[in-house]
């Protein structure tokens, strides 16, 4: 059975008499990479403040690496890394804001150098040298990954780490997930509104709306063919052979039937899409 | 908690402005002080006037007071770090721990650097006896205390409100405005103000000053500093944060 390292039960949070999420159940197994989806406002960045405390929730339990109270829920949130957004101090180059977080989360003193230049290998940026406040965004959201890998967590949260990224850096993030993933054996959770790129990333996936995790999927959900069905016709009079089709039978070269998208499925859900 | 403190001083350490700040406090109280004895008598009582002065008005303590401030608590709000700390499982009061220890250092790091060169230089100048010698170093001790105390402030009022400018005002409140205020509304009969922080501040040092041992720095410390702290941690305990 699956080793679950973020495991959440029934998790509410209320401001007032609002209620943002409404009884969220969801696990985590080790080594998945787990697509968290859902529109803006469906609850996928309360439920990161949930996991890492930067927001309390009302009721429920959240467990991480198999944690039974509130002391080692804090213990254990040692071996959670993650990428937020821009936590960096504009005045400093990568490698010395690294350098500050990596003091600030204990790494032994002498293992400090090799491991930023290690991080920042896998992120890119090992030649820059420049103020955190001149770089891209690309350049921010690497860094932000590569803070969040540094000193080697058990567990990864990414929040978009695509946001407003171009193809080539979707591209990259991309393959530096699953990159980091298969080298450092890493649980992953990323989440995104980018359906079809998370697609290609996850293992897991489960759709956050009306504030509950309202349904997973696995890879093997999305490789299940679509209840209906295209019919490939060859015929130089497409009006004849779609009259033939209905009076008799018209030869059929082959079937091609369209794979399950994530979209699919979420869109089933919630409804909308693009048809 | 250790290793946050190790690792803000470190970064603080690494910002360009707060070093240039530092130069220019320190050159600035410097000759200023020997400007004002070399106007007056020129020897030690003189040089122990100008601290007094600039100690008292605290209008110089503002070009490292608003570094100090920012280095330590607004550049946290503004990069928004905390949230990566306090996601890495570090408990939030023992982060304000942290944010307090990093304060009462730093600030007696600069004091300390700042007035040891200068006493250097001062005491082979003018000759200053045993007594003149305690009471820089008493100046010293008032100044680490206002600065500390006007960055606690602050802190309080921008951990509430979450607002950069509103702590930043605070600084320069309670660095500057707010000795002369206490001053002034002490001298026009205002007694609750006798109990006011700046007022215990300016007691303490003139009996240190004078040799004599101010039990004024115990209710600035426990009470003011630390109620401030205290509050602080009430606001911070329940705080959201967004990425």
């Amino acid at each position: 059975m699956s080793e679950a390292v973020i495991k959440l039960e029934n998790i509410v949070k209320s401001y007032g008499k609002h209620e943002v999420l409404k009884g969220v159940n969801m696990q985590v197994n080790r080594g998945d990479i787990y697509g968290l989806v859902g529109k803006n406002g469906a609850g996928k960045t309360t439920i990161f403040k949930m996991i890492l405390g930067l927001s309390e929730y009302t009721s429920g339990t959240v467990s991480i690496a198999g944690s039974k109270n509130k002391r080692e829920l804090f213990a254990n949130r040692r071996k959670v890394g993650f990428f937020v957004g821009s936590n960096f101090y504009g005045y400093l180059s990568a490698r010395d804001n690294l350098q500050y977080y990596a003091r600030a989360k204990g790494i032994p003193h002498k293992e400090i150098k090799n491991e930023i230049t290690r991080v920042l290998e896998i992120v890119g940026l090992e030649d820059n040298k420049k103020p955190y406040k001149g770089y891209s965004l690309g350049m921010k959201q690497r860094l932000g990954i590569g803070n969040a890998i540094l000193g080697n967590p058990e567990i990864l949260i990414l929040d978009e780490p695509t946001n407003g990224l171009d193809p080539q850096g979707i591209a990259d993030v991309r393959h530096m997930i699953r990159h980091i993933r298969d080298e450092y054996n890493m649980t992953i959770i990323v989440s995104s509104h980018i359906l079809g790129e998370l697609e290609h990333t996850a293992d897991r996936f489960g759709i956050v709306h009306n504030g509950i995790v309202a349904k997973e999927i696995t890879q093997d959900d999305l490789k299940s063919k679509k209840p209906e069905v295209n019919i490939a016709l060859s015929s130089d009079d497409i009006e004849r052979a779609q009259k033939l089709l209905a009076e008799n039978g018209i030869n059929i070269l082959h079937e091609v039937a369209d794979k399950m998208t994530l979209e699919d499925f979420y869109f089933d859900l919630i409804g909308g899409g693009a048809n | 908690m250790i290793r946050l403190i190790y690792a803000d001083l470190y970064r603080i350490f690494r910002k360009k402005s707060f070093k240039r700040m530092w130069i220019i406090f320190s050159l600035l109280s410097f000759f200023s002080i020997i400007g004002n004895a070399t106007m007056h008598d020129s020897n030690a009582a003189a040089v122990l006037d100008a601290i007094n002065s600039y100690t008292s008005k605290g209008f110089f303590l503002l070009f490292i007071s608003i570094p100090i401030f920012m280095g330590v608590y607004a550049d946290e709000i503004s990069s928004h770090s905390m949230q990566c700390i306090i996601g890495r499982g570090l408990t939030r009061n023992k982060i304000l721990w942290a944010k307090l220890s990093d304060c009462i250092i730093l600030t007696t790091i600069v004091f300390v650097v700042y007035m040891g060169v200068q006493g250097v230089f001062l005491f082979k100048a003018y000759s200053f006896s045993h007594s003149q010698k305690l009471a820089y170093c008493a100046y010293v001790l008032i100044c680490i205390l206002k600065v500390v105390g006007a960055s606690t402030f602050s802190m309080m009022l921008l951990f509430i409100t979450n607002t950069l400018p509103i702590g930043v005002i605070g600084v320069i409140f309670f660095t500057t405005l707010s000795p002369n205020i206490v001053s002034l509304a002490y001298t026009l009969g205002v007694k609750p103000v006798y109990y006011s922080y700046d007022m215990l501040l300016l007691r303490a040092m003139n009996k240190l000053v004078a040799g004599a041992a101010a039990w004024e720095l115990i209710p600035c410390v426990l009470i003011y500093v630390s109620g401030a702290w205290l509050i602080t941690l009430i606001f911070f305990r329940r705080k959201e944060f967004d990425f």
